[in-house]
């Protein structure tokens, strides 16, 4: 499938109001989370290419121990995806929800299943200001089975669970932590990817 | 060897010292041991049995999601009580400190839990290096576990820059059993999920 610069209307309808940016925009600022998650994300067409990438890619595991267990897609189906995610469309959601032009974005996947976490560690710094994830689920994800994202900020735990199609933004401050819990065995054969972005300003 | 040691201990684990010793530094990746029928079975049952009746709290974290009992330091239950005295005991240092090497003879006190792990609950890798550690032990009061219901105990190997890097070894809870190693920068180890609805009781800590 030839990609264009960018597929129209690639985000929900809903987003792109002015209204509804302002509205995400003050909220943001205000949630003592520091965060907002926004669900069905991207429209059908663009849904699907992305699915499509992931599907066609190569996914290898990593494994630290006491660092991180989970698979990484290959660098290549990732520049695939980060063209999808140079539409202006996209860009224009990002930036009117932190009130900021937007320089760059980086992007990793991984594809997390039964028996992956990532940990916490002392050493881990906030390098960007803002940071978003995009889960993208082959079946509804159960929070008992683990793989949420619990973010640590201001000694205190917000927990983000995996559904699909949803996009949650995060403003960072420099020792606010996250890790991706445990998938215990009751996850059996289901598995989420994640699209983690850092975004520099 | 004080009668409460004896009476605790099952005798043919103290006349084994010296194996003890001998095995304890030959194992890798870093000095462990597990001592088969440790304790003297009526009490080994006793310990069970009343473990059974204390209260456990849930504790969840990145590293790890279990259930444990508060510290055995102000434990009113009389056997648990007395079972805390016989390891923080000279005697019991003593033995320890005679199969490690390692100077735990000071009393300077213990660390003493009891754990749960349920269906799910596990212990990701990690050295349990604290100030003070010196070694950690483990008497399992689980029976009938098999390999393939997990919550196995797994001893990791390290790399030249002491990073863990696979599981090395494997240890089944196993009923009446003792396990410790020298807590250090390459004490890597592990709690395998526990994929059973089993419940895996063990009772230990750490000596300073």
């Amino acid at each position: 499938m030839q990609l264009e610069a960018g597929f129209i209307n690639m985000i929900e309808k809903i987003y792109q109001s002015a209204e509804t940016q302002k509205q995400m925009h003050v909220y943001l600022k205000s949630a003592p989370a520091e965060s907002i998650v926004l669900t069905n994300i991207f429209e059908k067409e663009t849904y699907e290419a992305i699915q499509k990438i992931i599907q066609t890619g190569t996914f290898t595991h990593v494994k630290i121990p006491d660092k991180y267990s989970y698979a990484l897609l290959n660098a290549e189906k990732i520049l695939e995806l980060n063209n999808i995610l140079q539409n202006p469309e996209w860009a224009s959601l990002l930036e009117a929800m932190i009130g900021k032009k937007i320089r760059s974005q980086t992007l990793k996947v991984k594809r997390f299943a039964h028996k992956d976490y990532t940990l916490i560690h002392d050493e881990q710094i906030k390098q960007h200001p803002y940071e978003f994830c995009i889960w993208i689920c082959t079946n509804p994800w159960s929070p008992e089975w683990g793989g949420n994202k619990i973010y640590e900020k201001n000694e205190q735990a917000y927990t983000f669970s995996p559904i699909n199609n949803t996009l949650a933004l995060m403003k960072n401050n420099k020792h606010d932590h996250d890790f991706i819990q445990y998938i215990n065995h009751t996850a059996k054969q289901s598995t989420y990817i994640l699209i983690e972005g850092e975004i520099q300003l | 060897m004080t009668s409460l040691l004896k009476e605790w201990i099952n005798p043919q684990v103290l006349d084994a010292v010296q194996t003890f010793e001998k095995e304890f530094h030959i194992k890798k990746p870093f000095p462990h041991i597990q001592i088969s029928s440790f304790l003297n079975e009526a009490k080994a049952e006793q310990l069970l049995k009343e473990i059974k009746k204390i209260q456990f709290e849930e504790k969840e974290a990145d590293l790890f999601h279990f259930k444990q009992s508060s510290d055995f330091v102000n434990i009113q239950n009389p056997l648990l009580k007395e079972f805390h005295a016989c390891v923080n005991s000279q005697p019991f240092r003593e033995f320890i400190a005679t199969i490690t090497g390692v100077p735990v003879t000071q009393a300077k006190g213990i660390d003493m839990t009891a754990s749960l792990y349920e269906s799910t609950h596990f212990l990701l890798c990690h050295d349990d290096q604290l100030e003070g550690r010196k070694i950690a032990y483990l008497f399992y009061l689980t029976k009938d576990f098999s390999e393939k219901e997990g919550a196995s105990f797994n001893v990791l190997a390290h790399d030249a820059e002491n990073h863990p890097t696979k599981v090395e070894k494997r240890y089944i809870p196993e009923w009446n059993s003792f396990l410790m190693f020298e807590v250090s920068p390459v004490s890597f180890h592990e709690v395998e999920e526990n994929y059973s609805s089993k419940k895996r009781y063990a009772i230990g800590g750490w000596l300073h």
